[in-house]
């Protein structure tokens, strides 16, 4: 399965970054604000901690990793790797460990060299129980790093696999030891954004003002020369609806998920300019299948294979991506963003009529009022949904309705986006309508569908089926393609077969920007990813391009 | 007078304790105690703190009078979702809330007076027919739905001002003191449009009312029959007397315009207390809603008590009583 | 006495204005449309009739009023709507007017102690502004049922009503036909039920015809932000909220029940200032929300 991908990602990613390119003037277009328009305000998370997309773009203008993955988005062996943190690396004969050469010029932006010993502490930082990150299951393959020399910082592995330089130099985002030694582990989703956000990427961070905006300048001493823009800053507007009317009326220069329903309007808008970027994100709503009142029971409803498969069968998937996505969307595929798509895979039909014989066999039958009961408690639950995403709440509307026609009663239980993820954490929820950036790697099914995934992962809606962990470790461990691929598929195969959830779309977010932006390498890894390269050409600024890096005046 | 001034601060402390009894009983009807959140960024620490600060070990009786103690010091809690205490959340928002309530509440008189007097003026004529219909019509109509609209009118298909927010995130910093007015300026005028149309509307209604019923009296008669004209009737006598209850509306219009304060802010995002709690609710941010209904609550009973107090200046006859 | 009440507004029908009249007729044929909603609308209110082809449709023919995102007939949610609406305002100005009356008239019988505490009780809730009361309570308690919004609606819109009824009844108990019943023995009980209450139901009506109005925008404004009436009992004002995200776009989201909000509530306004012109000419337009409070504590302390 694995050797699969690097053919399939060249195909479906390669185009992004080089058709900018073509554009780029080179170093001298320095200058530049851009506001970033974002639906809701919460505080932004360090990387170990980023559950969501606002965070990652943030972080990822901040912090900077050991190597950058390349343009074709390889993640096997080292091909393609760009130097970032680290200026060099070195493998040992027997490939167990990797030597990173530290760049000797690399500052953190409060101008302290970065060592060894920083990216030796963001590894224990991230395998930390008291962190609890998602991405702890990422990262089990690596053992340990060691320091040989203040530069020089050796990741051991646990095993030869084939994606092992990229779990090194792609999953950890190096952090400061002298900054954030100090703050106890648990208590870093409550650290003061403004102090601890001290990284070596090309921006460094300005301000804060909780639910209000959040703003990055650049860092004009940074190692690997300044960013081209002055200054960015994301804007937090209450809801999607604030939000887009901010970006239309040119309030805001960036709304990324522009709803499908406004594309028209900005057609007509000549100051405005759209780019749907495919991404690796995926959407599914997952059904929980423990009582959400008290873990250790099972769901009262979903425990049940049957029922879930029933209801998987009563939505009409195809229909609800078009009304929310119009003819440009993409199904969801499976348990996997569609760039690793299984395409042998069979998803469960569309069958409402099945559905139904299904839930009566299953002992829910339809009442007078035409709810189904089973022993006295109705087939009546509810649907957690942030209200941070315009598509989300969307789908939530047209669900309860698919399901009101097979006899169930649904309410949307929408809340803020923190309220949401907390909710998601304490597996506090029904179904949920989530959305997960996965890995661009089959280890990023680890994280989600497996029983391991339930404690160091993101597999809030405790779905185990140990035949289904069996199969993905052995299609991880293995080097051979072909075997790979069976046990792979087998594995996927079961897990839509369980129904632990319901694949919906895969994001393609419609990327909304100013004409006056020249946007590079924008990625399905992120649409920010290139941020520090953007530029804007000298004739087309706008008064707050032009402010420079100077800060505000004093406040009388 | 002194003493009537005396009596109505009493009752205003009086009500602002029933108000702090009623939030405090609020909270309470929450199952469990506020701080029993599963939100993983509040620590444990900050947990114990917020427990012990509320003595949430204790019993209720004991509670209420820890919770009554710590409002009359300002200490309304902490807010989870804006990771500060909620006394400076409200802090900053009322300012913002204040501002546009208090140019909201200006523009409303001087246009809601006026335009009463016209009415009661021109009464039984078609212009005064009209006028009235008019303050009827915006009277029936729904705050946010005319924010609504004028945002769709004014922000979209005519972009004249900025669709919301209260400044430009970016350029205000660097503006000129005249600069920032401005800027200001523009980015309240939808929102003030929006609550001054409805405000207006109801005050010349009352006005209109209030003129009608002194008509009649002796003394509007007694200068008709000097040969006064009937504007200078209007403008003289009985606008003087009817302007008295108006003191007292204004004190009274607080409530109104909060309440309009709360949808307008909303659709225009204009980040006030309304914005704030409305936010905060779907946050479940319970601590900053609550302190929200108190500190509405003070603001109504200040209202009420200066429009009081006016009033005993402005009419003799009721410091007597 | 509620007949004899009743049977006073049915004689005073012939002689209210002419715009009452026509107001009191478009709120019945309003009502009467939103009732027969079942029978009248095309479809079913939730119904999403193909969401696809169907979407965010601008109106036709077929869909007078045009689609929503979801495919749902805007017409029949107007409809639908319109008869929550209604429903809600009526049930909660009802329990507003007989909790108000009841507190109003005990608070003028009881004597003085009970009365000042009762009255300092109702300044208390009169300042807390009652979007912000409802915003506080639904925060904590949503997703309420619908009967319990109606509640909740009624238990906050009582206290200028009760605060009218006590200073109607503190007149009336001076008056001689009261003192006469109670220099006859009857008791306090007796004296509000017979000879108090039928006095001030009129005035009650009126203010509760004028409270109708209130609660309509009030209740649409709580659903807009979205902790108000909810499927599958959508209001008015859950429609906006449901427009909100694209509403520059699907301009008919906004307009159609924004219109049929604001013939009702210009309506509900027609009919009461028709009400009290005609039963009380002297008596100044009903204050919105929290107004009425001071005005009447300069007239009756």
């Amino acid at each position: 399965m694995r050797s699969a991908h690097p053919a399939l990602l060249l195909a479906t990613f390669g185009l992004f970054g080089c058709a900018d390119r073509s554009s780029d003037p080179g170093a001298g277009e320095v200058g530049g604000t851009v506001v970033i328009t974002v639906p809701g305000g919460f505080p932004p998370s360090l990387p170990p901690i980023i559950q969501e997309a606002t965070s990652r773009a943030v972080a990822d203008q901040v912090f900077e990793r050991l190597a950058d993955i390349g343009e074709d988005l390889n993640t096997l062996g080292d091909r393609g790797f760009t130097p970032r943190l680290a200026q060099r690396w070195s493998w040992a004969p027997d490939s167990l460990s990797i030597a990173f050469a530290l760049d000797p010029r690399a500052r953190w932006h409060d101008g302290r060299p970065v060592r060894a010993s920083d990216v030796r502490f963001t590894l224990g930082l991230l395998k930390d129980p008291l962190t609890s990150s998602p991405f702890t299951t990422l990262l089990v393959n690596i053992d340990s790093i060691s320091v040989a020399d203040s530069l020089t910082a050796v990741v051991w592995f646990r095993r030869r696999t084939p994606e092992q330089f990229y779990d090194a130099a792609y999953q950890i985002e190096v952090l400061p030891e002298h900054v954030l030694g100090r703050v106890p582990r648990n208590q870093l989703r409550a650290a003061n954004v403004a102090s601890v956000f001290v990284g070596s990427g090309p921006f460094r961070m300005s301000q804060y003002e909780p639910g209000v905006r959040l703003t990055l300048i650049a860092d004009t001493a940074n190692y690997r020369g300044r960013p081209k823009l002055d200054r960015v800053i994301w804007s937090f507007s209450t809801d999607a609806g604030a939000a887009i009317t901010q970006f239309m009326s040119g309030q805001s220069d960036i709304y990324d998920g522009v709803p499908t329903d406004v594309l028209p309007r900005l057609d007509s808008n000549p100051n405005l300019r759209v780019r749907p970027v495919t991404g690796f994100v995926y959407a599914y709503m997952a059904i929980n299948q423990r009582d959400p009142r008290r873990n250790a029971a099972p769901h009262p409803i979903f425990a049940d294979r049957q029922v879930r498969r029933a209801l998987s069968m009563a939505l009409d998937r195809e229909a609800m991506l078009r009304n929310v996505f119009g003819p440009t969307g993409v199904l969801g595929a499976g348990p996997y963003p569609s760039a690793l798509a299984d395409s042998a895979v069979r998803m469960l039909p569309f069958d409402r009529a099945a559905a139904a014989a299904m839930l009566d066999s299953a002992g829910w039958r339809a009442g007078a009022d035409g709810i189904r009961s089973k022993d006295g408690r109705p087939l009546a639950f509810s649907i957690l949904v942030p209200t941070s995403s315009a598509q989300r709440m969307r789908y939530a509307v047209l669900l309860q309705e698919q399901f009101r026609a097979v006899g169930a009663r649904v309410t949307v239980d929408a809340r803020d986006i923190q309220g949401f993820i907390d909710r998601q954490n304490t597996r506090n929820f029904d179904m949920t309508l989530t959305a997960w950036s996965s890995d661009p790697a089959i280890g990023g099914i680890k994280q989600t569908w497996t029983t391991s995934g339930m404690v160091g992962g993101n597999n809030n809606m405790s779905y185990s089926n140990p035949q289904v962990d069996a199969l993905i470790d052995s299609a991880l461990t293995g080097f051979d393609p072909v075997r790979t691929r069976q046990y792979a598929h087998r594995a996927y195969q079961m897990i839509v077969d369980d129904a632990p959830a319901v694949w919906l779309y895969d994001f393609v977010q419609n990327l909304g920007y100013h004409s006056r932006l020249r946007p590079v390498d924008v990625r399905a890894t992120g649409w920010a990813f290139g941020l520090a390269r953007w530029w804007i050409p000298e004739a087309e600024r706008i008064d707050r391009d032009r402010l420079g890096l100077r800060p505000p005046p004093p406040q009388p | 007078m002194r003493r009537f001034v005396a009596v109505r601060i009493a009752h205003a402390v009086v009500v602002v304790f029933i108000v702090t009894t009623i939030a405090f009983f609020l909270i309470h009807s929450v199952p469990g105690d506020p701080f029993q959140t599963d939100n993983p960024r509040i620590t444990q620490e900050i947990r114990d703190r917020l427990r012990a600060e509320f003595g949430y070990d204790r019993p209720v009786i004991e509670q209420y009078v820890r919770y009554v103690g710590n409002v009359a010091r300002g200490e309304l809690g902490f807010s989870h979702s804006l990771q500060i205490p909620v006394l400076t959340a409200l802090g900053g928002a009322l300012k913002r809330t204040l501002a546009l309530m208090a140019s909201a509440l200006t523009l409303s008189f001087a246009l809601g007076i006026w335009l009463g007097v016209f009415e009661a003026r021109h009464a039984g004529r078609r212009s005064a027919r009209v006028a009235n219909r008019m303050s009827l019509l915006l009277y029936s109509m729904p705050d946010f739905w005319v924010a609504l609209m004028l945002l769709l009118a004014f922000a979209y298909w005519i972009p004249l001002f900025p669709a919301g927010g209260m400044i430009d995130v970016v350029m205000h910093d660097y503006l000129s003191p005249m600069g920032k007015l401005w800027d200001y300026a523009r980015h309240m005028a939808l929102p003030l449009l929006a609550l001054t149309l409805v405000l207006t509307a109801y005050i010349a209604r009352y006005q209109r009312a209030v003129l009608l019923d002194q008509m009649p009296s002796d003394y509007v008669r007694t200068a008709r029959a000097k040969g006064a004209d009937e504007s200078r009737v209007v403008r003289r006598h009985a606008l003087r007397n009817a302007l008295l209850p108006m003191i007292t509306l204004a004190g009274l219009a607080f409530p109104m315009l909060l309440g309009g304060a709360v949808f307008v802010e909303k659709v225009f995002a204009w980040p006030g207390m309304g914005l704030m709690i409305t936010t905060a609710i779907f946050a479940r941010d319970y601590p900053l809603v609550i302190a929200g209904v108190i500190v509405g609550g003070v603001m109504v009973t200040l209202g009420s008590l200066l429009a009081d107090i006016a009033y005993g200046l402005a009419d003799p006859r009721i410091r007597v009583r | 006495m509620f007949a004899d009440a009743l049977a006073r507004l049915a004689a005073g029908y012939r002689r209210l204005a002419t715009p009452a009249k026509v107001a009191l007729a478009v709120l019945l044929a309003m009502y009467l449309v939103a009732l027969l909603a079942p029978v009248i609308a095309p479809y079913a209110p939730s119904q999403q009739l193909d969401i696809v082809a169907l979407k965010s449709q601008a109106p036709t023919a077929a869909h007078p009023f045009g689609t929503d995102r979801f495919s749902r007939d805007v017409l029949t949610r107007v409809l639908y709507g319109t008869r929550v609406s209604l429903t809600i305002a009526m049930f909660a100005v009802l329990i507003s007017a007989v909790v108000g009356t009841l507190y109003g008239l005990v608070a003028a019988t009881m004597g003085s102690v009970v009365d000042a505490l009762m009255m300092r009780l109702l300044d208390a809730v009169l300042s807390i502004p009652r979007v912000l009361l409802l915003l506080a309570v639904l925060a904590i308690w949503s997703p309420v049922p619908v009967s319990t919004l109606i509640l909740l609606l009624g238990l906050t819109g009582w206290f200028e009503t009760s605060r009218m009824v006590r200073a109607e009844a503190l007149t009336l108990r001076e008056r001689d036909f009261v003192i006469a019943a109670r220099s006859l023995g009857a008791g306090r009980g007796r004296v509000m039920a017979r000879h108090l209450l039928p006095n001030v139901l009129v005035p009650v009506i009126v203010a509760a015809t004028l409270g109708i109005g209130n609660v309509i925008v009030l209740e649409a404004g709580l659903s807009f932000i979205g902790i108000g009436a909810r499927e599958p009992a959508a209001s008015l004002g859950t429609m906006f909220h449901d427009g909100t995200e694209a509403f520059v776009g699907t301009w008919w989201l906004a307009l159609f029940p924004g219109i049929a909000l604001v013939v009702a509530v210009v309506a509900v306004n027609v009919l009461g200032d028709g009400l009290r012109a005609l039963l009380d000419p002297r008596q100044l337009p009903a204050a919105p929300l929290g107004m009425r409070s001071a005005t009447s504590r300069a007239t009756v302390t």
